[in-house]
């Protein structure tokens, strides 16, 4: 059994994101501990919002419902909208940085 | 009795769903909270997350073992280990080119996250053909394969190396801290206090437990 495509499996499912988001909203507990998290259970949570991310684009209509075909698809499209982001803001950083401060000689 | 292919293919089919729904059960099992319950030949044992001192103490191990490598000669007095670098120096001499291998795994990575840029970028687009995603996909396959082998291949290489050896017993050692067996319903005591007792241990047990903990461990 491998257990961590499994465990990626399970955070895909209706089940799992089910549980996730009531667990955010209405304070479901997903583990018996609700600390001291193991590496696994860091894993999981890091999956289960991986996922949550894709079917919110989805619904939005941000991204193809082909994406959920292969996990290949799924990290792709999670890289280029982290790489987007991340380019997006860069660019309105160096924008502002422009615009707020201006620097003159004292005379 | 004679079988056609429409129900072995029905049986099949039924057959995966349950594997798969096993795996489901036992993932969740481990999933459930911070420590791994296994049974091994009917002996029940349990993995339990480290401590941040036992990742102090196998850090403290690991240099202690560093050192006693590094302090070990041959009849010669020459070094009995050799270290990452001095090794890749030794394979150079040989023809097996470690450095280059490096700059190949990174050109790889390159690669492949170009190739993620295009294909995540095509999903979002409307109307896409399937035939130009799967073109992506087994490109990105058949990098990722490439990229797997060849980290292999150097893992291998330096797998005698100071640093290789001491990260193995490293390995070990958290293993032999977080591994308890079931004495009473609810009672654990500790299986090893020694890496030689888990070395004398059966293969295919230590092995489950290694496992295991590299999966509890966060670091």
């Amino acid at each position: 059994m491998d257990i961590l495509s499994t465990k990626r499996k399970m955070a895909k499912s209706a089940k799992w994101q089910m549980l996730y988001h009531n667990s955010k909203e209405l304070g479901i507990r997903l583990f018996k501990n609700n600390d001291n998290f193991s590496g696994l259970q860091l894993s999981f949570l890091q999956d289960l919002a991986f996922y949550s991310s894709i079917y919110t684009d989805i619904s939005l209509g941000e991204v193809s419902q082909k994406v959920l075909d292969s996990t290949i698809y799924e990290d792709a499209y999670m890289y280029y909208k982290v790489n987007k982001k991340y380019k997006t803001k860069l660019n309105d950083d160096t924008k502002s940085t422009k615009t707020k401060w201006h620097f003159k000689t004292p005379k | 009795m004679e079988v056609n292919d429409k129900e072995l293919e029905k049986v099949a089919t039924e057959f995966n769903r349950i594997k798969e729904q096993m795996a489901f059960i036992n993932t969740e099992e481990f999933l459930s909270s911070n420590e791994i319950i296994f049974i091994y030949k009917d002996q029940t044992y349990r993995v339990r997350k480290p401590t941040f001192g036992e990742h102090q103490d196998v850090y403290k191990f690991k240099m202690n073992y560093m050192y006693h490598l590094l302090k070990q000669k041959n009849e010669d007095n020459t070094p009995k280990y050799p270290s990452e670098k001095e090794l890749c120096q030794v394979y150079l001499q040989r023809g097996i080119d470690i450095y280059s291998m490096d700059s190949r795994l990174k050109a790889y990575d390159i690669e492949i996250e170009k190739i993620k840029s295009i294909l995540g970028e095509s999903l979002t687009k409307d109307g896409i053909e399937d035939n130009e995603l799967k073109m992506h996909k087994e490109k990105m396959l058949s990098l990722l394969d490439q990229k797997n082998k060849l980290n292999i291949e150097r893992i291998k290489l330096l797998e005698g190396s100071i640093e290789s050896l001491t990260n193995i017993e490293g390995l070990k050692y958290l293993t032999m801290l977080v591994i308890d067996k079931q004495v009473e319903e609810k009672q654990y005591n500790k299986l090893w206090n020694t890496v030689e007792e888990l070395d004398k241990a059966p293969n295919e047990l230590v092995n489950y437990c290694i496992y295991y903990t590299s999966l509890i461990n966060d670091n």
